[in-house]
């Protein structure tokens, strides 16, 4: 009731910060697209910069992926060690689980960081025809691709130990399916959380990013496939969720 | 209004621990232990489950504390 208070007080409010965003939005957009033609070498300039920079960083960028696998094999095995005890103790199952947790979450990150680092790395290297830059990127992919892969498969073994009842096999296709059938209420509703928040977030860095691209695109040369590429992810996520829900909605309780 | 609970209590003196508990309501000794720290209300379903574990009705298990107002 007093929530119901609160925002039945806030509602004009609501439209003029509405109206003020729109505003300061516009204003924004207004001076970007200014700057951007008032420095348009300038802009280049920095393009070009950036992208030199990211190439050349890229090997290096692509060696910390090594870190990020260290902590997270270190992370499992603090988890591993706490396994024993934590089967008849509730608090050492409870930092089993979280340590277990943060490697995971480590694991799963591997593999978008391998691949963003192999783009930077691979068209500069073939580009430059540099030798030693390819062959450390082809022995760093390798290796860190394997690494990952371990972390993520000795990750979910520990949690079936710990959570005997869950299902799947890394090495199947279907594991992500297997895994969420065998998840119980709590788990499935933290699922639908984090997903749900991961698409707040994209929902508020796309468009940002394609007005970004607009501005830019209004007076820098900017290849149309990017907005293909943007424009289509965001498409594509903004598609799958609503069909989804039209579904589970409109069609699947209906037969 | 905050869901309030006597799982550990109850749990504890039946001497169970949260996987055996898990095991006999079908839920995840992780769900078990968001139960009795407060960060998940269960379902009704589980709720009955949890209830008929220690024979009592589920209000004696589950109850809301704070503003009697929705």
């Amino acid at each position: 009731m007093k929530q119901q208070q609160k925002r039945a007080a806030k509602g004009p409010m609501l439209y003029v910060k509405f109206v003020l965003m729109l505003i300061a939005s516009g204003a924004v957009g207004a001076a970007c697209s200014m700057l951007v033609m008032g420095n348009t070498d300038g802009l280049a300039g920095l393009a070009r910069q950036l992208s030199e920079g990211l190439s050349a960083a890229g090997i290096w960028l692509m060696a910390a992926g090594l870190l990020l696998a260290a902590a997270g094999t270190l992370l499992w095995a603090k988890a591993q060690k706490l396994i024993p005890k934590a089967m008849e103790d509730d608090e050492a199952y409870e930092t089993a689980d979280r340590t277990l947790c943060l490697s995971l979450a480590l694991a799963g990150l591997g593999t978008p960081w391998l691949l963003f680092t192999s783009c930077l790395v691979f068209p500069g290297a073939f580009a430059r025809w540099d030798g030693v830059v390819l062959l450390a990127g082809l022995a760093l992919l390798i290796l860190e691709n394997a690494w990952f892969f371990i972390n993520q498969a000795i990750c979910i073994k520990s949690a079936k130990q710990l959570a005997p009842e869950k299902q799947g096999n890394v090495f199947d296709t279907h594991f992500h399916k297997d895994w969420y059938a065998s998840c119980d209420e709590a788990e499935r509703q933290r699922i639908g959380d984090c997903a749900y928040f991961t698409f707040r977030v994209m929902n508020a860095i796309y468009p940002v990013v394609m007005i970004l691209l607009l501005v830019i695109g209004i007076t820098y040369p900017v290849s149309a496939l990017w907005a293909l590429l943007l424009g289509g992810l965001w498409l594509v996520q903004t598609g799958l969720y609503q069909f989804r829900a039209y579904w589970l909605e409109h069609v699947k309780n209906k037969h | 209004m905050p869901l309030e609970n006597r799982l550990k209590e109850l749990r504890a003196a039946k001497s169970l621990n949260q996987q055996e508990l898990g095991a006999l309501v079908g839920a995840s000794r992780q769900t078990i232990s968001l139960i009795e720290r407060g960060d998940y209300n269960p379902s009704i379903t589980l709720a009955l489950r949890i209830a008929k574990v220690f024979d009592k009705p589920v209000e004696e298990i589950f109850f809301l504390t704070g503003e009697e107002e929705p």
